[in-house]
């Protein structure tokens, strides 16, 4: 992070958060379609986030918290865009092409990660959050609490009910989705 | 364990994929937007930078309070903030704000403040006693006003006397306490030139909602004019009045 385009954004200068926003974008939109599931909602999510920043960095306090207090705001931004997402979506999902011609430990891999995607749209956004933030980002626990404004407790929590759920849905999943890979 | 540490693999593993790069058009269209977006400017809150970036004023920002409350004590304290209009008569002194806490400091680790104020508008009598680790002072309390834009209750007086470097005797401050879910506490300086009066000083202030949500914890007794509390840092029981 240039601490000098903060400041200057920070100052009201639209080109220093122009230049500012071009890397911190990617990094938001990374975040946000990992929490999200969906490039779609991720890019407005962060299009809402990156406008928060730009609207309320005056009152940011410590120049050398832009990162996490930008997180935070996207974190809002994500769970905003989560109300207004339709209750149901489309489970149809188009594979890489390596699927067509690929070999066994591709295509071993390939259910795996689609094993793993649908683990994760089972989990609550809460419990996607602090997994993307700590496994993502590699935050530490303290850091995710007080970026989600959470006690310490709730993080390990939620990391532990994610962990489990997923480790479950794989379970679950494996048998089937490996059978069916092999006829 | 092992268990749970390959699945901590297989997630590490699963969310290093996927899209890194923000769409051109999703970023300007951002960038579109922002280029008609104003910034919310807190003209209190660079002043508070100021004086906190100095070493003359390390109360800029001194006591927030944070108080969790229930839906009945909160209606009671709704209504209470919510009209602290003049009192010409103030036979018996209504109470405006009374009590005894601490609260954890921007700059000097625990502050504590003990208010009891009485009346409305510009004719409010009382006092606060503020005292941290690098001194005290009170404050004749002199006027209030209710700040819509935050909810706020805002209770403005002078500084009497004080052994801080902060708080120059003379000088007029502000303390603000701020309902929601939780109350909200802060104090404020007054910066030269100074304001002819308390009522002037205290109509100067404006404190963005996201301020005054952005405030700490306190721990003590809060009374106000039909809501009282006891909270102990995580949250608060209504007492009786």
């Amino acid at each position: 992070m240039d601490t000098g385009l903060v400041e200057r954004a920070q100052g009201g200068d639209q080109e220093a958060f122009g230049l500012l926003a071009v890397p911190l974008g990617d990094r938001l939109f990374a975040v946000a379609t990992r929490i999200l599931r969906d490039d779609d909602l991720a890019a407005h999510a962060t299009q809402q986030a990156l406008v928060s920043i730009w609207r309320d960095l005056p009152q940011l306090r410590d120049l050398g918290r832009f990162d996490a207090w930008s997180y935070r705001l996207l974190v809002r931004a994500c769970y905003a865009e989560r109300r207004k997402e339709r209750r149901w979506s489309p489970s149809l999902r188009v594979l890489p092409n390596a699927i067509a011609g690929g070999a066994a430990d591709d295509m071993a891999l390939i259910i795996e990660r689609d094993q793993m995607e649908r683990a994760a749209r089972r989990l609550s956004i809460d419990h996607r959050v602090v997994v993307v933030l700590r496994y993502y980002l590699d935050l530490p626990h303290a850091d995710i609490a007080d970026l989600l404004g959470i006690p310490v407790g709730t993080v390990r929590s939620r990391l532990r009910y994610a962990l489990k759920g997923l480790r479950a849905a794989l379970e679950a999943d494996a048998r089937p989705a490996r059978s069916e890979a092999l006829q | 364990m092992t268990v749970e540490r390959d699945v901590e693999l297989a997630v590490r593993a699963w969310i290093a994929q996927g899209s890194e790069q923000l769409p051109d058009a999703d970023l300007d269209a951002a960038l579109q937007e922002i280029s008609v977006t104003p910034q919310r400017r807190a003209d209190w809150l660079a002043r508070r930078f100021r004086m906190m970036n100095s070493n003359v004023l390390r109360f800029g920002v001194a006591a927030a309070a944070v108080i969790a409350v229930g839906v009945v004590g909160m209606s009671n304290l709704l209504s209470n903030f919510g009209s602290p209009t003049p009192t010409p008569m103030a036979t018996p002194a209504v109470t405006l704000a009374s009590g005894s806490f601490t609260a954890p400091l921007t700059a000097s680790g625990t502050t504590t403040i003990d208010i009891e104020a009485t009346g409305g508008g510009p004719n409010v009598s009382g006092s606060m006693n503020v005292s941290d680790d690098d001194g005290r002072f009170s404050v004749d309390l002199q006027c209030t006003r209710w700040a819509e834009e935050s909810y706020s209750l805002l209770i403005g007086g002078e500084v009497t006397d004080s052994t801080h470097d902060g708080a120059a005797e003379g000088s007029r401050v502000v303390i603000a306490f701020h309902p929601r879910t939780v109350i909200t506490t802060l104090l404020w300086f007054e910066e030269s030139p100074p304001a002819p009066t308390c009522r002037a000083f205290i109509e100067s202030i404006t404190i963005p909602i996201e301020v005054a949500n952005d405030m700490e914890t306190v721990v003590g007794v809060m009374r106000f004019e039909s809501y009282a509390a006891v909270c102990d840092g995580r949250g608060c029981n209504e007492i009786d009045h």
